[in-house]
């Protein structure tokens, strides 16, 4: 009995928040509000905790006589380590400055603080919310470098659902979402979704279009959720079937969406 | 006061496995420890634990993570009162049983989300997810399943028997 009204509850729940909400509820923003900032502490020190796991794997298989060699080896592994993040860190921190320096878009920066457990998507919670200047549908970017000197916007997703200060956000190579692209070389457009695996693929609009492998991506802004010109990625691969009347083709996105830490959340224009 | 502590678990694995855990996946998998948590309940406490559990652990992920409320905790609930059922039907100190237990959970979780996913418009190819998210799930979760299945036991033994009212 009780089963049984668990379960029609549940389903009137689901049917209820199916079609997308413009606002959250109150309920919702309180738990939110209670658990993104333990969320937050734990990401980072999980962060700390696989970065000494790491560097302890460096050091294994110690033996006894070479062990002042092994150490001294370790140590300066650790301080390549080092070096090697700063230097990375460096490119990184560089494309962020250049980003800032040349965007024609104000932003909001923001950290990860949480990611869907699952399996199925790939959402995050990011820590910046209403109060903020964040609403549904803006764009997460990050800076991205194309050519040499040339550093643009790299989409890795858009803000679903906003809180005070924490937002959900869907990222583009998740199952539930869909892009419209265009090429810049030829101005030809079409429509990418993602996948369970973390693969983007899609398809032109015309089926002469031409293209070829590393084409570079931008949005298109058509339909009217994502602004236009956003970097996307390179063309991987492109299938000619002669039989099928669409175009497929694989993307390569400019982004390592396992590595993605601090992004940029686009409120408005300059 | 066992509420309490019930309460405390929920959060604590909720903040756990979205963060911490988060870092140690395998292809991008992570093991689903919310699952192994409620099973280790219902078998050990039966359908009502089970089914709260269910609830509000489910209900805790949908509301964080997911547009659409209410798809976990309904997965979730029917899996705490289901398994919650056989209470005192199993012999509970076996460890095959709770490694069969999570097993069948896993993969009756994907296919009643993969159904949802279907009616709620989202189309994701099967055998991909199957080759995926359930066979790297599965491995990871029946290698968890036993510890924490034992320290779940450890915790929360009630004496069967007791004369002191």
């Amino acid at each position: 009995m009780i089963v049984a009204g668990v379960t029609i509850i549940l389903i009137i729940v689901i049917g209820l928040t199916a079609n997308g909400r413009n606002k959250i509820t109150a309920v919702e923003n309180v738990i939110g509000k209670i658990i993104t900032p333990i969320q937050k502490f734990f990401y980072n020190a999980g962060e700390v905790v696989v970065g000494t796991f790491k560097s302890v794997e460096d050091i294994g298989n110690l033996e006894e006589e070479n062990k002042r060699l092994e150490e001294e080896n370790a140590r300066l592994i650790e301080m390549n380590r080092q070096y090697e993040d700063i230097i990375m860190r460096e490119d990184f921190l560089k494309n962020e400055a250049d980003l800032i320096k040349n965007t024609k878009y104000t932003f909001v920066a923001s950290q990860i603080i949480g990611k869907d457990s699952d399996n199925w998507f790939d959402r995050v919670i990011i820590d910046k919310g209403a109060k903020d200047g964040i609403k549904k549908d803006d764009a997460v970017v990050q800076a991205v470098e194309i050519d040499e000197d040339i550093v643009i916007e790299g989409i890795i997703g858009r803000v679903v659902e906003v809180g005070d200060d924490w937002s959900k956000v869907i990222s583009i190579i998740d199952g539930g979402s869909r892009l419209s692209f265009k090429v810049i070389r030829t101005q030809d457009g079409g429509i990418i979704r993602g996948s369970l695996e973390g693969e983007i693929s899609g398809y032109f609009f015309d089926s002469e279009a031409d293209v070829v492998n590393g084409d570079k991506l931008l949005t298109s802004g058509l339909g009217g959720v994502f602004i236009e010109g956003l970097y996307i990625g390179t063309i991987e691969n492109v299938e000619k079937k002669a039989d099928e009347l669409i175009r497929r083709v694989k993307i390569k996105p400019a982004i390592d969406f396992n590595n993605v830490y601090k992004v940029y959340i686009i409120t408005g224009i300059k | 006061m066992r509420l309490l502590y019930l309460l405390l678990i929920i959060i604590l694995n909720f903040i756990l496995q979205t963060t911490v855990f988060q870092s140690f996946s395998i292809d991008n998998v992570v093991p689903n420890t919310t699952i192994i948590i409620i099973i280790a309940f219902a078998l050990l406490k039966g359908k009502k634990v089970g089914s709260f559990l269910g609830i509000c652990m489910g209900l805790l992920q949908d509301i964080i993570f997911s547009e659409v409320i209410g798809v976990n905790a309904l997965i979730y609930f029917f899996i705490g009162y289901l398994i919650g059922l056989v209470d005192n039907k199993v012999f509970k100190d076996n460890s095959w049983i709770v490694v069969f237990f999570i097993a069948v959970a896993t993969i009756f979780y994907h296919f009643l989300f993969y159904m949802f996913m279907y009616f709620l418009g989202l189309e994701i190819s099967f055998i991909n997810m199957f080759k995926k998210v359930i066979a790297f799930e599965l491995i990871y979760n029946i290698i968890l399943s036993v510890p924490i299945y034992k320290g779940v036991n450890k915790l929360f033994k009630s004496p069967k028997l007791s004369f002191r009212g």
